[in-house]
Order: structure tokens, then C-alpha cells, then sequence
């Protein structure tokens, strides 16, 4: 079952001259095809300027595409009827916290959704409570976001969206803006949400050992998807990841000058321990 | 020419519910032409911490002394504004910051609040542009037009055409790709061995900083715990892991081959001098 289906989908930003008429389009996403499974998680890379927030706000219907059709669960994100649906079942994280914060008191921030889909007084309370025990912040239920961490606004907003009962989350550079500790705690979070709810999420980063951890990474540049595989199948193209502007994590990074170096060391590793591993296993061979 | 921190502290709202001790007792010198990292998670001091530096906060205790003189004496009040173009601050996200209709006025906008000739401020303008590596074709657009990286370069030469002394960056690579903060990474780097400017870069990111810096500072709660060379700093990864902060993955990679029996001095803290040392022990010198 598919949570998200990009068919050939393109979008156009109109450009405009300095006395605000039209003289253009710019393409943003050019006929992009992507399939997400349900419960799976995807990251997606791409230099800024490469279409991967524009693609990620087709998703949920804030943009609708140009040409070509997205749909949600078989819902088409052109479809006026289906639109609550679709915004309820796929939230959306920004990168700045202080942004997506509405109330003073965080259980009403987070019960903010479920109460304008008209839910009943008993579950919304309940939602609440779920959502935020599921990000961890049972105890600040009563606290003024503005007195909170970044990464504890985070989660405050992944909470808002929990609260409304979503199939899937995306995430638009939600650790941007982070501490390590805070990056840690949202990477957690979603981690959470995805193995133990089978929550399907879409992740945007430039963190590359972020994007380490998601099961499939999607990589952006012009418009188009040009990489499209397996963490260590995308990472291990050293050479083509740093000509698309974006990294590898390090100890890829590592093991791909080592391996130039003349060391027979694999080139798909994605942590130091693997490195540390293949070093001790060519050590005992010499 | 140096910049003295002596026992600074710094209280928000004292005497209210909400009073925050943001700095406490902080000591410290910056000399001329060090290349600088402040570390510390959000919330440690940090950001109070540089808005000492330059006057825009005078601090609760202690003192500021620019060149032997204190900033904060009432005597040299009027001198501040001198101090604010001596200590170049650019804050986080500082592209926000832009408002003219063109690059070349945004830029031009410190010096010619300096009082000086308008071949001087065309020059210092000319020369900051070039600095952060944007030349004349950029001049008349519109910041507004530009993509974020080179927004924040135009947001940088607006402090480097005052020709400031000391420049402290407050996470100036928060929100760019990866080439987009390598190269601007890069780009402070060349600033400052062209220019001998002073350069402290605000971070929480070690990894960024281990590349560039020759000194760390880390903050933590508003106090100064650590002020030494990088690899020295990293030693202390129970401490720094325990203040929300991490060693940079080489220097965790060096720990664990050495546990493994790996003979790696414990000075390593980049990636390139990593894999040398690591070709070396296996008989693969000349690697470069």
C-alpha cells in the first residue's frame, strides 16, 4: 500500500518583474516520480534551491502540482473534497520552531488540531495526552512553549501533529536550527514514531548522518530526482554526492580517502564503528 | 591589541521571578589574530557572552577591556561606537538583517555612517564584496535576489566594510547545505590569513570547528569551563557529552582504534590527518 504517489509531477513558480507583473516561470519540480511505502522512512537531500521543499509541500496539499498528479492514500491533493483529509492524515514540521507555536500553554498548542477537526472534548483529551507521552513532554503539559528548548518546540509541534491522528509526517529541516542535543532528541522522536507507531515520514536535511538512519534516501537537484536508493547505496557515490553539493557522513567520507589511499576498506560504511571494525579486521590479515 | 574579559557576569531581569543568570564570573583574553570557537549548547551563555564583547550589553560584573581600556567606563561612553566597529558581530541568520534596494548599498550602509569620503566608502565596499568572493555584477541586484548563501555573504561584508579588528560569527553556517558551509567555512579561513583579522566563530557544532579554530572556549550554564587548543579540549568527551555537547567523530574514531590496539596520537582531530596517519601505520604514506 502506498502512503505518497508523485506521478510526473511539476511545478512552476511565476516570476515577476519589479512592478509586480508576471514575465515567467521558473521550474521548481520537474516531473518528479516518488513512491513512498506506508511506515517507511524516507529522507530527502539536495542542495538549497534543488525543489525538495517545494516537492515536500505538494504532499499535503499546500501546493498543488503545475502537471502531473500527487496523491495520498489514493487521495488526489487536487481533490477540494479530500483536502481536510489529506492535511489531517500528512502534518508537516518547518524548520523554525518559534514559527509553529500558537498558544501559550503546550497541551493547548498541541490540542489546537484535534479541536479544529471537531473532535470530541474525551478524545481530544486523550489525543493530547498520547502525544505528548509519544514525544516525551508528558511533564510539560502545562508549560509556556517560550520557556522551552528547540528541540522540546519540536516536538512540541511533531506532537500538535500526532494529536490529529496522522498517517504520515513531513519534516522540512526540522533540526536546522538545533543544538546536538536537541537534534538528537527529534531525531529520537521520529525514530519512535516510525518503528513503534508505523508512522510513514518524509525527513528533509542536510545532516547527512541524519539521513544515515532513514531506509531509503531520495536525492534532489534541478527539480529532478536523480539518486534514489538505500543509505549505503547512495552514500557510498562519494564522488557524485560532493558534485550535487551535498556530503556523506564522515566516516564515509573517511573510508573513501582511505580506500584512495590503497586500503582495501569497504566504501559503504556510515559510522566510525564500522571503520573501526574493517580497520581491526585488515590488521589481524597483515 | 587585545580584548580582555575579566570576571564578567551578566543577570536578565534581576530582581524579577524570572531572573536568569546568564554569565557568571567569565575571564579571558583575545589576542590579536587568534582564531577562536565558542562553543556551547543553547542556553549556555554564548550569545550574551559575545554581546559583551562589543558593547551592545554591558555586563552586570566585571569588566571589558579593549586594548587596556574598559568599554563600559562613562567616560568612554562616547568612544562605544568606536568599539562597535572595532568588534564586528554577525549575528545568526544575519541575512535577515538586509534592507536596501541593492547589494552595494546594503553594504555600503556602516561605512558611510562612518563619516568618510565617498571614494573611501566605494573602496572599503569594493574591497568587503570582494572579500566574501561576490564581484562587481552583483552591486545593483537586489539582496532580495540572491540565493541564501551569497545573501549572507552580502550580510557579512555590511560588518567587514567597517574593517573591524576582531570578527565574531555568531553560527554563521546555521541553515546552508553542506557546499554552502564548506565554502563559507572557507571563506572566513582566507579572510583571515589575508587580513590578520581576529576571527571568533560562535558554534555548537564541534566538527565545524575542529577544522578551523586553534583555541576553544566552552560555555556551559554562563560559566567557562574549558579555554584551550582543540585537542585538548576534546579530551574531556564525558564532560562535553554530559553538557549537551559532542567530540567530533574523528576524535571519537581515534579513541576507539586506540582501545583496539591502534598506536594514533591523540592530536587528531581532522579528517584528512586521520586518514594519513591511519595510511601510515598501514604502509601507505604520500597518500595526498
Amino acid at each position: 500500500m502506498l502512503m505518497v504517489e508523485a506521478r510526473q509531477v511539476s511545478y512552476d513558480y511565476p516570476v515577476f518583474d519589479e512592478e509586480g507583473n508576471e514575465t515567467g516561470k521558473q521550474r521548481a519540480v520537474d516531473c518528479v516520480d516518488l513512491y513512498v511505502k506506508k511506515g517507511e522512512f524516507v529522507a530527502i537531500l539536495g542542495h538549497n534551491g534543488s525543489g525538495k521543499s517545494t516537492l515536500a509541500r505538494h504532499i499535503n496539499a499546500l501546493f498543488l502540482p503545475t502537471e502531473g498528479t500527487m496523491l495520498l492514500e489514493e487521495m488526489d491533493t487536487r481533490d477540494e473534497d479530500k483536502i481536510w483529509d489529506i492535511r489531517r492524515k500528512a502534518g508537516m514540521v518547518f524548520q523554525n520552531p518559534d514559527n509553529q507555536i500558537i498558544a501559550s500553554i503546550v497541551e493547548e498548542d498541541v490540542a489546537f488540531g484535534p479541536e479544529n477537526l471537531g473532535f470530541e472534548p474525551a478524545h481530544i483529551r486523550e489525543n493530547v495526552d498520547a502525544a505528548l507521552s509519544s514525544v516525551g513532554l508528558e511533564k510539560y503539559r502545562e508549560a509556556s512553549p517560550n520557556r522551552m528548548s528547540g528541540g522540546q518546540k519540536q516536538r512540541v509541534a511533531v506532537a500538535g501533529i500526532l494529536a490529529m491522528e496522522p498517517d504520515c509526517i513531513i519534516l522540512d529541516e526540522p533540526t536546522a536550527m538545533l543544538d546536538p542535543s536537541g537534534r538528537r532528541e527529534v531525531m529520537e522522536t521520529i525514530s519512535y514514531l516510525n518503528k513503534e507507531k508505523g508512522i510513514t515520514i518524509l525527513y528533509i536535511t542536510h545532516h547527512m548522518d541524519e539521513a544515515a538512519k532513514a531506509d531509503r534516501i531520495v536525492v534532489m537537484d534541478h527539480g529532478q530526482v536523480v539518486m534514489n536508493g538505500a543509505p549505503r547505496q547512495v552514500f557510498s557515490q562519494v564522488e557524485r554526492m560532493k558534485e550535487l553539493g551535498l556530503d556523506v557522513p564522515m566516516a564515509t567520507d573517511l573510508a573513501y580517502s582511505l580506500r584512495k589511499g590503497g586500503l582495501d576498506i569497504p566504501i559503504d560504511v556510515m559510522t566510525m564503528e564500522e571503520v573501526t571494525d574493517a580497520l581491526c579486521r585488515l590488521k589481524s590479515r597483515a | 591589541m587585545s580584548i580582555e574579559v575579566q570576571g564578567v557576569g551578566y543577570l536578565y531581569e534581576g530582581g524579577t521571578p524570572f531572573e536568569k543568570q546568564a554569565l557568571k564570573d567569565v575571564s579571558f583574553t583575545v589576542d590579536k589574530g587568534e582564531f577562536i570557537g565558542l562553543i556551547g549548547h543553547t542556553g549556555s551563555g554564548k550569545s550574551t557572552l559575545i554581546q559583551t564583547l562589543n558593547a551592545l550589553l554591558e555586563p552586570t560584573e566585571g569588566k571589558v577591556l579593549y586594548d587596556g581600556m574598559n568599554i563600559f567606563d562613562p567616560e568612554f561612553k562616547r568612544r562605544r561606537r568606536e568599539i562597535r566597529q572595532k568588534v564586528g558581530l554577525v549575528f545568526q541568520y544575519p541575512e535577515h538583517q538586509l534592507f536596501e534596494m541593492t547589494v552595494y548599498k546594503d553594504v555600503a550602509f556602516g561605512p558611510g555612517n562612518m563619516k568618510l569620503s565617498e571614494e573611501e566608502v566605494r573602496e572599503r565596499v569594493e574591497w568587503a564584496l570582494d572579500l566574501v568572493g561576490l564581484g562587481p555584477e552583483v552591486y545593483e541586484k537586489s539582496p532580495f535576489d540572491l540565493s541564501g548563501g551569497q545573501k549572507r555573504r552580502v550580510a557579512l561584508a555590511g560588518v567587514l566594510a567597517m574593517r573591524p579588528e576582531y570578527l565574531v560569527l555568531d553560527e554563521p553556517a546555521a541553515g546552508l547545505d553542506p557546499r554552502g558551509r564548506d565554502d563559507l567555512f572557507d571563506e572566513i579561513a582566507s579572510l583571515r590569513d589575508r587580513t590578520g583579522m581576529t576571527v571568533i566563530l560562535v558554534s555548537h557544532s564541534m566538527d565545524d570547528v575542529a577544522q578551523y579554530v586553534e583555541r576553544i572556549l566552552v560555555m556551559d550554564h554562563g560559566h567557562l569551563i574549558y579555554d584551550d587548543k582543540p585537542a585538548r579540549v576534546f579530551r574531556h568527551k564525558e564532560e562535553l557529552t554530559a553538557m549537551g555537547l559532542a567530540v567530533p567523530e574523528i576524535v571519537d574514531l581515534g579513541d576507539r582504534l586506540r582501545e583496539r590496539g591502534f598506536d594514533l596520537s591523540e592530536d587528531i582531530i581532522r579528517m584528512e590527518d586521520m586518514a594519513d596517519a591511519i595510511l601510515k601505520l598501514f604502509g601507505k604514506g604520500g597518500a595526498k
